[in-house]
């Protein structure tokens, strides 16, 4: 399948400007790198969600994308075409749509602020009147046009951005975080609209920043994990699962005094935790989770070793690890 | 390219006059200093200054043309500074910038309603002139005094596209816009002429182009002066122009890669 976005080993670096000897010896200034080398490779017609937690340079590797930030290294290539130096070349194959609901004209009406901006793609008189209306419908707004866009909720001032940047059709769209400031009905709105209006109806390219790992795995084929400015897992979410941890969490529920047979599991090759509840809040009786490396030899050696040691086992169950659990974990190992 | 100009100033039409009040005031304000024009007229109309004799010698048509032309150079000059931070501080700059229209069609086209507006508020000055203190049409040269105008402006939307990239990478405190307007208000002969100065302020005040301009204006508009009578003037300006231009244009692309390097163009 032919690629829509390529990057190979994208870095950028911000400059920290703290004090005024910052600006004055501004040669001497630290940076901090908020990418480093991001190698992103997503297919035409792919949802793909970039997931992080806040300040994990997921905006930032957007609007490299867009080319509103310059990369300081690296190489960026759009549907075959290089732009690694800015979006100039771009015209309107992609389109980056902000959280930022200030991006919009807040005294004109939403009609109007989809004119100006149609204007400025250089759309026809006839095209605009055609589409507009058809994208105030797509979005849900044809009923507020005329109100101004202050007026606006949250959520109407969000699709009327979305509308914003299907103005171009766009082959590639970029969404970043389109739920933030919606409450949860809202969002699940959003969602449906997303999901059946421009991933399903227009077949959209779809880059969408988000922390929120319901929505990545709703609306995506795959997630992409940015952690600490570093691309740590691209694929679908159970891979990524097992990529960010590497490691499996079981409960053994056993019968009799485990506390002897503790330690001498934790020292068994690829157990990394153990924790013992003599009465588990489930009522279950006493249990036993553990945190081992994932492979299918590792849990019948515990429960052969529990068995030597006296211990029944009354029963072994899996835990399923979210997305979330697993990003919340590496953020918890790396920070 | 004029549909997108069109557009960015039928939105800033559109959203000054959602500003009802301020929107009159402002309206109100580019009429109202011909009042002060006619009570001024009374109080120094037959005066003749000896030191201006060679503008006619009448101190208020002196006057006027010099606060005109200051007013307009200082609307050149932050033009385009203001209308790229009021769209930083609105939020809008960077939706702008990833339309298909090209940076400098941006640029002039949110610049373009505080110029239509301050052209009204000169035209109405300069027909109170010839209204109110009755400048005779026969004193003006015409071509001369176009000419010198649009060198002149040429050299101030240079100086203010300077002044705008400074605004992208540092956000306030534009320095270029301060110097100029400060500098042109006080050394530039706005309400007195330039002769009145120490001779070391003089030289001083010949390194700013509103002096020249202002100089050149005076003469063609009260003098009939000529091309050859006001041709330093139009050196002096023609040179500010041919320097400025390019080094603007320059200045403000790198400040926008700075700005787009820095991540910064949204910031405020």
């Amino acid at each position: 399948m032919a690629l829509a976005i390529e990057t190979e080993n994208v870095v950028k670096r911000f400059p920290v400007t703290s004090s005024y000897r910052d600006i004055v010896l501004f040669w001497k200034r630290r940076n901090v790198e908020v990418l480093k080398g991001i190698d992103l490779r997503v297919p035409s017609g792919e949802a793909t969600a970039l997931l992080g937690p806040n300040g994990a340079g997921k905006t930032t590797l957007l609007k490299v994308l867009a080319g509103l930030i310059l990369p300081d290294e690296g190489y960026i290539e759009i549907q075959g075409t290089d732009v690694t130096d800015g979006a100039s070349t771009l015209n309107g194959r992609l389109t980056y749509v902000s959280n930022e609901e200030r991006s919009l004209i807040w005294r004109l009406s939403g009609e109007e602020n989809l004119k100006v901006f149609a204007t400025l793609q250089h759309l026809s008189r006839s095209e605009q009147s055609r589409l507009i209306p058809e994208l105030l419908d797509l979005v849900g707004l044809t009923e507020h046009k005329d109100r101004l866009v202050m007026r606006y909720s949250s959520g109407m001032k969000q699709r009327l951005a979305i509308a914003r940047g299907l103005l171009v059709r766009p082959d590639i769209l970029l969404l970043d975080e389109p739920t933030r400031s919606l409450d949860p009905a809202g969002a699940r709105q959003m969602w449906e609209f997303i999901r059946s209006e421009l991933i399903q109806k227009l077949g959209t390219t779809l880059l969408l920043a988000t922390h929120n790992t319901e929505e990545a795995a709703f609306l995506c084929d795959k997630v992409a994990i940015l952690h600490l400015g570093e691309l740590r897992a691209h694929d679908t979410v159970s891979n990524v699962i097992s990529q960010l941890t590497g490691t499996d969490r079981w409960v053994i529920r056993t019968t009799g005094n485990v506390n002897g047979a503790v330690a001498s599991i934790s020292a068994l090759p690829g157990i990394h935790e153990v924790n013992y509840e003599p009465d588990a809040r489930d009522g279950t009786g006493p249990r036993l989770e553990l945190n081992i490396d994932s492979s299918e030899e590792r849990i019948p050696l515990v429960v052969q070793h529990l068995v030597n040691s006296g211990v029944g086992v009354a029963g072994i169950d899996k835990v399923e690890i979210s997305l979330g659990m697993a990003i919340e974990q590496l953020s918890r190992v790396e920070n | 390219m004029l549909r997108d100009l069109w557009i960015l100033l039928w939105k800033d039409l559109k959203v000054a006059r959602s500003y009802r009040f301020a929107f009159i005031v402002q309206t109100v304000s580019i009429v109202a200093p011909l009042i002060l024009l006619v009570f001024l007229e009374r109080a120094l109309g037959d005066v003749s200054v000896p030191s201006i004799s060679e503008y006619g010698g009448n101190y208020v048509s002196f006057m006027l043309l010099g606060v005109v032309i200051t007013t307009f150079s200082g609307t050149s000059l932050s033009a385009f500074s203001n209308s790229l931070r009021t769209a930083q501080v609105t939020g809008t700059l960077e939706a702008l910038l990833f339309t298909r229209s090209r940076l400098p069609v941006l640029i002039i086209g949110l610049s373009l309603y505080p110029f239509v507006r301050e052209s009204l508020r000169m035209a109405v000055y300069i027909g109170g002139g010839f209204v109110v203190l009755g400048l005779a049409v026969s004193t003006v040269n015409i071509l001369p005094a176009i000419t010198v105008f649009l060198l002149f402006l040429l050299v101030m939307l240079s100086m203010g596209l300077m002044a705008a990239g400074f605004t992208l990478v540092f956000k306030q405190g534009d320095p270029v816009t301060l110097l100029l307007v400060a500098g042109s208000g006080f050394l530039s002969g706005v309400v007195y002429p330039v002769d009145v100065l120490p001779v070391w302020l003089q030289h001083i005040a010949q390194a700013l182009p509103q002096t020249h301009a202002i100089e050149a204006l005076r003469l063609t508009v009260l003098s009939n002066a000529s091309f050859s009578d006001v041709s330093t003037q139009l050196i002096v300006l023609g040179g500010f122009a041919v320097l400025m231009f390019p080094l603007s244009v320059l200045a403000f692309s790198v400040a926008m890669d700075q700005a787009r390097s820095e991540g910064s163009l949204a910031h405020f």
